[in-house]
Parts: C-alpha cells; sequence; structure tokens
C-alpha cells in the first residue's frame, strides 16, 4: 500500500488522506449509518462505507424535500397558522 | 454545561456532554426559526402557491443552517442559500461520482473510495472546503443535524 501523508493543515482541500483518517472515518460512519449498524461487520471496505453514507445521506436530503413539500400544502391549506404555531412551540419546548 | 441563556443567543457550547446539549439546543433553534418564518411565509404568500414551496425550502434550509453554528457544513449552507437568494439559482444536486480512470492497479480499491469521498464531499454544503481532519466531526454532525431535522418536520406535520 502506498504510503500517504496529507499536509492538509494549510490547504482548504486535500487530496491526500492518511490511512488513520479512513480508518476513523469509516468506524465513525459504521457507528452512524442505520444501514452500516445492521451488519456489523470489520470486512466492510471503506469504499462500500462511504457509498452508504452517500446514499443515505441523499434519502435524508430526499425526505427533507419531501416534508417541506407537504409542509408548504399544509400551509397553503390551513386558515389559521397562529394558534397552531403557539401551540406546536409550547408542546416541543 | 449550556452557554446560551434565554435560548435566542447562538454560542458554541464545549462540554463532555457536548453531543447531548448540542441535539437539544439544535432541536430548540431549529424550532424557533423555523415557526415564526413559516407563520411569515403562511401570512405574506395569499395568491401563489408554487413559490411557496421554494419559500418554505428555503427557510427549511436555512433553519437547519442557523441551529448548528460552529460547522463547516452549516457555514457552507448559509453561504449557498445567501447566494441562492440574489441568483435565484435552482438546488445543486451533482451526485455523479467523479470516477477516476482507474488504471486497473494494486490500489484500485483506494481509487473507488477517494472517488466515494469526493462525492460525499459533494454532497455536504461546503464540503469541498473541509480538510480531512475535520470530516468525521463534519459528517457526524451533518447526519446527526439532517437526521433531527427530519424529525423536526415529521413532528410538524403530524401536530396538524
Amino acid at each position: 500500500m502506498s504510503s500517504r501523508r496529507s499536509r492538509s493543515r494549510q490547504s482548504g482541500v486535500s487530496t491526500e488522506i492518511t490511512d488513520a483518517q479512513i480508518t476513523d472515518l469509516v468506524s465513525k460512519l459504521q457507528q452512524l449509518i442505520p444501514e452500516l449498524r445492521a451488519r456489523r461487520s470489520d470486512k466492510v471496505s471503506a469504499a462500500k462505507v462511504l457509498q452508504e453514507t452517500c446514499n443515505y445521506i441523499k434519502n435524508l436530503h430526499r425526505e427533507v424535500d419531501d416534508l417541506s413539500d407537504r409542509l408548504s400544502e399544509l400551509l397553503a391549506n390551513t386558515d389559521s397558522n397562529s394558534a397552531q404555531a403557539a401551540i406546536i412551540r409550547s408542546l416541543l419546548m | 454545561m449550556e452557554g446560551n441563556a434565554g435560548g435566542n443567543k447562538r454560542r458554541r457550547v464545549y462540554s463532555v456532554e457536548a453531543k447531548k446539549v448540542a441535539q437539544s439546543a439544535f432541536t430548540r433553534n431549529y424550532v424557533n426559526y423555523l415557526i415564526p418564518a413559516l407563520t411569515k411565509i403562511k401570512n405574506q404568500n395569499t395568491t401563489t402557491t408554487s413559490s411557496d414551496f421554494k419559500n418554505v425550502k428555503y427557510e427549511v434550509d436555512m433553519a437547519m443552517a442557523f441551529s448548528a453554528e460552529g460547522f463547516a457544513w452549516s457555514h457552507g449552507l448559509k453561504l449557498k442559500l445567501l447566494q441562492r437568494d440574489e441568483d435565484e439559482a435552482p438546488t445543486i444536486t451533482t451526485e455523479k461520482a467523479s470516477s477516476n480512470p482507474s488504471l486497473k492497479t494494486s490500489s484500485d480499491e483506494d481509487e473507488k473510495m477517494k472517488s466515494e469521498l469526493s462525492s460525499l464531499r459533494k454532497l455536504i454544503p461546503g464540503g469541498e472546503e473541509i480538510v480531512d481532519e475535520e470530516m468525521v466531526t463534519e459528517l457526524e454532525s451533518y447526519i446527526s443535524c439532517l437526521e433531527m431535522q427530519v424529525n423536526v418536520l415529521q413532528c410538524l406535520l403530524s401536530l396538524s
């Protein structure tokens, strides 16, 4: 394996990531991503973990878009929102 | 320990339980931002509903950016949104992985990993600016904030 060292302190973007950083990233992601948490295995490759992370984030983005869509429909359909807003606020605080 | 009095000041909180504090602070900040913003949209837009989605999505994203201070992604998100405000540009959805021509060497896996990493970078707002050492914290916070955002939005929808 080629040794990679990254001096990324100064530069904003670094194309060379260290092995330790990858291992750290992969292990953290395995805990974060539900897909990966379920099949807890050390044989998952780094590329696979990153790919699953990408998919997960894309799914979350899609969900947020969908929920925003429904929210805007809701806004268009409800008449009085201020009372609801007060209720929601008090419930969630 | 929490450092924001009154819940309106957005200050960085660093403590042993930073994650838990950050989570509850995020949710509170998020709702605090979004509800008034949505109410404002409601009161302003009486005719066009097509622009409603854009406005709501904008506020949803803004709430996200303002609720988690101190991260590269929240900063990047703010910048993106403020630019969108000026340009009226559609959301950037670059989801294609930049496939490097792999040379079929033993580092084929490495190439794949690198290309996945760069597409991951594109998914995070301001991702191009994130240094590798920060990638872990940025991803952690971004993913958990996204999850919380989904939860909050689902709550809002289910309450009506």
